[in-house]
């Protein structure tokens, strides 16, 4: 909800900017976007998915999920030149590294989830979180720390959220790549064309 | 009168163009980020 939301107030901020400065909004296109659902498909049916996701061994998220994130570097390089992309990028690398560091899996510590108020019974050290990408580390055994699931938002009961300084990057890259889209004089151009 | 329709065809194709561009960098970014991103959502709502 968080990205999708990030994506559609930066829209409608970008459409506001093209409107002010006389310009047609029209979003900046990515090369190469048929990358991302080569990426997503993978995750979608390993973490989203109720009636797949249940039969994926855990030996094999660690797999799964560095691949599929190095595919989205891939295509974060093939875009390097548009805007903001490096902010996705950067967001993407940091989510990237707190992974690969700690064995294909996203930390998040004992603290984080107690600060969220989720029952002892929901959650063991040493093991994956429901579904998520996380697996529970304690702080001391976690490399890269800082980068990963430290930070968190609870506003009510259904609103209970960990993430990390790489998230907040990508929900920002995000808002930005469609603002940026309402600014450039050579969108108009390229409209035109 | 053939000028005003080729403008029309012109107008609303270009309208499309802006809309299905619009709609698929929508799809892909979202999508980006649910595959980038590692946020681990406790309650109803997610980091979607």
């Amino acid at each position: 909800m968080i990205f999708t939301l990030a994506a559609l107030v930066g829209l409608v901020a970008g459409m506001i900017r093209a409107k002010m400065k006389a310009n047609t909004y029209f979003p900046i296109e990515l090369k190469y976007s048929w990358m991302i659902l080569l990426a997503f498909v993978p995750q979608w049916l390993v973490f989203f998915l109720p009636a797949t996701r249940e039969l994926v061994p855990n030996t094999w998220i660690p797999f799964i999920l560095i691949s599929t994130q190095l595919i989205l570097l891939v295509f974060v390089w093939l875009n390097r030149r548009q805007p903001c992309i490096w902010l996705l990028g950067l967001g993407l690398m940091f989510n990237f590294l707190a992974i690969c560091l700690n064995n294909g899996w996203m930390p998040i510590s004992p603290d984080v989830l107690q600060r969220l108020q989720v029952p002892q019974s929901a959650w063991q050290l040493w093991e994956r979180r429901g579904f998520s990408k996380d697996m529970v580390i304690p702080v001391e055994n976690t490399k890269l720390w800082i980068l990963s699931d430290i930070l968190s938002l609870n506003l009510y009961s259904r609103f209970k959220i960990a993430f990390s300084i790489g998230d907040i990057l990508i929900a920002g890259g995000i808002f930005a790549y469609f603002w940026s889209s309402g600014g450039s004089k050579t969108l108009t151009k390229e409209y035109q064309s | 009168m053939k000028t005003l329709s080729n403008l029309q065809t012109v107008l609303a194709a270009k309208v499309n163009a802006t809309t299905i561009r619009v709609i698929v960098t929508l799809v892909s970014l979202v999508l980006f980020a649910l595959a980038a991103a590692a946020p681990d959502a406790m309650g109803g709502v997610g980091m979607g």
